[in-house]
């Protein structure tokens, strides 16, 4: 992406003059703001998590090397092919050849940012493949011929209105020829034109949020389900993500995910976490022929060299800083000039690309700290940022006038002989000029003050220092005007003794803050309060807008489902896998495909190895007898789970996965509810890509 | 005052640059607020900026200078108050700016743990508990970005206000989100600022407050530049005017009438 950093004031002109966007990026950050507000508070012990996260992201960036090397290792014993790029231009080269060598026309496209770092999207248009981003975001900006002004929701700054419009222009075309308004309306429209062309793909690009050096699995986290078809139904799948994304273990993983979601959406987990292992097995019904890993460093190695800024590398790209960033919030991602917007584009685009092009980016920001308040992995933002500003005065790249109000400013204040005849001419003539008014409406020497729409307050006219007169300390008369108000003073008793009647505006006296982070309770690591059993996994799933019915044995399956079928009205092909073929079909009046699904089923039945009380979320394992294209492309999807199979954490479930007499699965899958998107005015619209519904199944 | 401490504390008030230009009456009343609590004041008059404008330019050489200024100025007091959170966080700052010296860096240590908010200093410090002014009508605060996430200046100040007579404190949305001044901020991108600040006059309409009150003048000279620009009947105190008895004059930015 060759977008200029240069223009900045331009920009951000542009964008404060745009009402659509002032109205998107409201509507944005107060969801944002509240869901992940939400999340945090029912999880007690997050403070707890961000060190955990903290110290697990640190730790890998001490050994980066050894972690990717034990991932490179596990991902090619798997079948699996790793490229190390360390540019964008040798990025887009990898995996132009990648494309070139598959034979490929048609290329989707998961939503990445670090494919949007490097330039690939260009470099496969001019390339002439046929680029579909399949991301709902993603899409509406490729039709605007936008760049994502968002890490997690690329098209944030576009109204109901504005993609109405897009869709209309160009979906006419392809049959749609009425003008659709409404936010399911817009997100069916999308869907059926992307089905298509998720079955008809050659190549499917994907990120990677996490790369496992334990088992080599590169990982995604979505709610669409875009990313799954892009990275299962194509011939070759190509992950390109940076090298920083790799984390020892799964447990290490966990831990981050934990983070993620609750810091990125307020979502507990994503609707899919995807795990995927290599290319299709010898005995795989469905799953990538090739499955490529391109590493990208692109400045990340030098990051990591610099102890200055390589806290930098531990962010996990939940966007929460931008969310919380005021500045973010009133000009919106475009404004940045590059990928990465918001704080953590204004560390990470001067870190890649060079101060050169990105000076005002450390400069505009009023260090308020809010964006490292809710850093998921405490990212101290304003710090890097205030480094940045060193290292541009060092280097003098910032304007002349600033260098020399500053340094003005430096040469009066050393001096205290003029600060104060300084301090008290300038009280003296500002509260002149306003005399009576009590504000200036202009003032020539700080014009820029009162362009934001602002006037000065003016001084009451004597400084302090001059009102107090010579000598060390206050004079012994009491400047108070009035009597000090009932000035007694408690006898003897100990200090902070007395703080009974207090009503406290905050509520309660406990929420008193000293210092960051000292008032935070201290949690086991295994709170008792959390979830665990099927009763708590069941909740968990209906908070995530899924359904579990009890069934007696596997034999009520077929005529529960059925039954199910009937009163929902749903007819139309039924695939189950494979796993569930021995039972009475027939006797339940049905008969299903047994296989991969093939992309018209409006019915997917899949079994779970087991089911995770903390967060609801379904662990589904690819296999011969287990298809994962299953999982996404019907329209209803349900699984069959053994309440016996319901562990407490996803701890429990890796320990489950890795105890199985079989090698890890190709495909691990992380089903947490149906398929969701809110990239339309942040409003959450169920059956985005995948399923519309998740009901389960589960046996007592 | 109500007030529960042990000994009477020497403490040094810092005037901050903006108070000590601005608004005396912040320093007075400040003043006033310690002295009640039990605390003997002095004003050390070689005093002058703690550096923060260099620092966050990153021009470390003036900070550094500065800084140095602020070790020796305000060396054998028991404490340093400040009616601002912003040069406290500053202070906090200064050993890992003066890091390169390990002699210094103790001293600005030492500096930093005795150095406080005001309101913090006196509810954290002294256990002042009750005030007693009086100010009618509604009030909503806001909290200043450093004040807020560097010394953790939260309920300090609304317990405080809590005790003044006839006030009745009114949050307002967005109450911890930044006014948009940011220092040099405000005049580097006054557009932005200007967008900033505008939403917290709105913010401040919204609560149907008549008082805007604050720990940070230069919060508040901002909030009140945008609200007299607004129009706004809303008057602008900080919070230690307030606490004093000492909001009885002209608001910030308030003409004469």
């Amino acid at each position: 992406m060759n977008t200029s950093t240069t223009d900045f004031k331009a920009r951000v002109r542009v964008a404060l003059n745009d009402r659509h966007l002032e109205q998107a990026l409201g509507r944005a950050r107060d969801g944002f703001v509240l869901k992940r507000r939400k999340a945090v508070d029912a999880r007690p012990d997050f403070e707890a998590l961000r060190d955990q996260g903290v110290a697990i992201r640190d730790h890998t960036l001490d050994h980066l090397e050894d972690y990717l090397d034990q991932f490179i290792q596990a991902f090619e014993a798997q079948g699996g092919q790793v490229h190390r790029a360390a540019d964008a231009e040798e990025a887009r080269r990898i995996v132009l050849d990648i494309c070139a060598q598959a034979g490929a026309r048609r290329v989707t496209k998961g939503k990445s940012m670090v494919a949007e770092e490097v330039g690939l999207n260009e470099a496969l248009d001019d390339a002439g493949y046929d680029r579909v981003e399949t991301d709902l975001g993603e899409y509406i900006i490729q039709l605007a011929h936008e760049t994502p002004s968002h890490i997690i929701a690329p098209a944030v700054h576009k109204t109901r209105e504005q993609i109405t419009e897009l869709f209309h222009e160009h979906h006419r075309k392809l049959g749609f020829a009425e003008r659709v308004t409404s936010i399911p309306g817009l997100v069916n429209e999308a869907r059926s034109v992307l089905r298509e062309r998720f079955l008809t793909a050659d190549v499917g690009i994907t990120g990677a949020n996490f790369l496992v050096a334990e088992n080599g699995a590169s990982v995604i986290v979505t709610n669409e389900g875009n990313g799954d078809l892009t990275a299962t139904l194509p011939r070759v799948h190509v992950s390109v993500t940076g090298i920083e994304r790799v984390v020892p273990t799964l447990e290490d993983m966990t831990n981050l995910l934990r983070l993620l979601g609750r810091s990125a959406t307020g979502q507990v987990m994503t609707s899919y976490t995807t795990l995927s292992t290599g290319p299709r097995r010898a005995d795989d019904t469905d799953g990538p022929l090739a499955h490529h890993v391109v590493l990208v460093d692109n400045g990340r190695s030098g990051m990591l060299a610099d102890p200055r800024y390589r806290a930098m590398l531990r962010c996990i790209r939940c966007g929460a800083c931008l969310n919380h960033c005021p500045v973010y919030g009133a000009i919106g991602g475009h404004a940045y000039g590059w990928v990465y917007p918001g704080p953590m584009g204004s560390v990470l685009t001067p870190l890649t690309r060079g101060l050169g092009s990105a000076q005002d980016l450390p400069q505009a920001c009023t260090l308020n700290g809010h964006c490292a308040e809710v850093c998921p992995v405490k990212i101290p933002l304003p710090e890097l940022l205030r480094g940045l500003r060193e290292y541009q005065f060092e280097q003098r790249v910032i304007g002349r006038r600033p260098r020399w109000a500053v340094w003005l400013w430096g040469q009066v204040a050393r001096r205290p002989g003029l600060y104060r005849p300084v301090a008290r001419w300038s009280a003296r003539t500002l509260g002149w000029l306003g005399r009576g008014q009590g504000v200036l409406q202009r003032l020539p020497m700080a014009s820029g003050w009162f362009k934001g729409g602002r006037y000065l307050p003016v001084p009451e006219g004597r400084s302090f220092l001059e009102m107090l007169g010579g000598g060390d300390t206050v004079p012994s008369t009491p400047l108070t005007p009035t009597p000090l108000p009932g000035g007694e003073r408690g006898s003897g008793s100990e200090a902070e003794g007395s703080t009974h009647d207090l009503p406290s505006p905050l509520g309660g006296e406990g929420s008193g803050m000293r210092g960051t982070g000292s008032t935070v309770p201290e949690f086991p690591r295994t709170p008792t309060s959390l979830p665990g059993g099927e009763r708590d996994f069941e909740s968990a799933l209906e908070q995530a807008a899924g359904t579990v019915e009890w069934l007696d044995q596997p034999d009520d399956i077929p005529r529960q489902l059925a039954r199910v079928m009937q009163q929902q009205g749903l007819d139309g092909p039924v695939v189950v896998a494979p796993a569930l073929a021995h039972l009475d079909w027939a006797g339940a009046g049905l008969a299903p495909r047994f296989g991969p699904a093939l992309g018209d089923e409006t019915v997917g039945l899949s079994q779970a190895v087991c089911g995770v009380a903390e967060t609801g979320t379904l662990v589904l394992a690819s296999g011969a007898d287990d298809p994962t294209t299953i999982n996404f492309l019907p329209e209803y999807h349900f699984v069959v789970l053994a309440s016996a199979n319901v562990v407490d954490r996803l701890e429990d479930a890796w320990m489950r996965l890795r105890e199985r007499d079989k090698p890890w699965p190709r495909t691990v899958n992380l089903i947490t509810g149906p398929s969701r998107t809110a990239d339309v005015e942040q409003t959450i619209q169920l059956g985005a890509h995948g399923p519309r519904s998740l009901k389960v199944f589960m046996l007592s | 005052m109500t007030v529960n401490s042990p000994a009477q504390p020497h403490v040094a008030l810092y005037a901050t640059c903006l108070m000590d230009l601005y608004r005396p009456n912040v320093g007075f009343s400040a003043i006033q607020l310690l002295e009640s609590a039990g605390c003997r004041v002095s004003v050390p008059r070689g005093q002058t900026c703690c550096g923060q404008p260099a620092y966050n330019s990153g021009d470390r050489a003036t900070a550094r200078a500065l800084a140095l200024r602020v070790l020796k100025e305000f060396e054998g007091f028991d404490y340093v108050v400040l009616p601002s959170g912003t040069c406290g966080a500053m202070i906090g700052a200064y050993p890992e700016l003066l890091s390169d010296d390990p002699e210094l860096q103790v001293r600005a240590r030492d500096l930093a743990d005795r150095t406080f908010e005001l309101t913090s200093f006196l509810v954290d410090v002294m256990g002042v508990t009750a005030v007693s002014a009086r100010l009618d009508g509604v009030a909503t605060y806001h909290d200043s970005c450093s004040g807020l996430r560097e010394l953790g200046v939260r309920d300090q100040p609304r317990r405080l206000l809590s005790t003044v007579q006839g006030l009745e404190l009114n949050e307002m949305t967005d109450a911890q989100v930044c006014c948009g001044f940011g220092g040099l901020f405000s005049v580097k991108y006054p557009e932005i600022s200007g967008r900033m600040v505008a939403d917290k006059g709105r913010r401040v309409s919204e609560s149907g407050a008549r008082f805007l009150l604050g720990g940070d003048l230069g919060c508040l000279l901002n909030i009140a530049g945008r609200l007299r620009h607004e129009g706004s009947p809303v008057r602008v105190f900080h919070v230690a005017e307030v606490l004093a008895g000492r909001a009885d004059g002209q608001a910030i930015g308030e003409g004469r009438a």
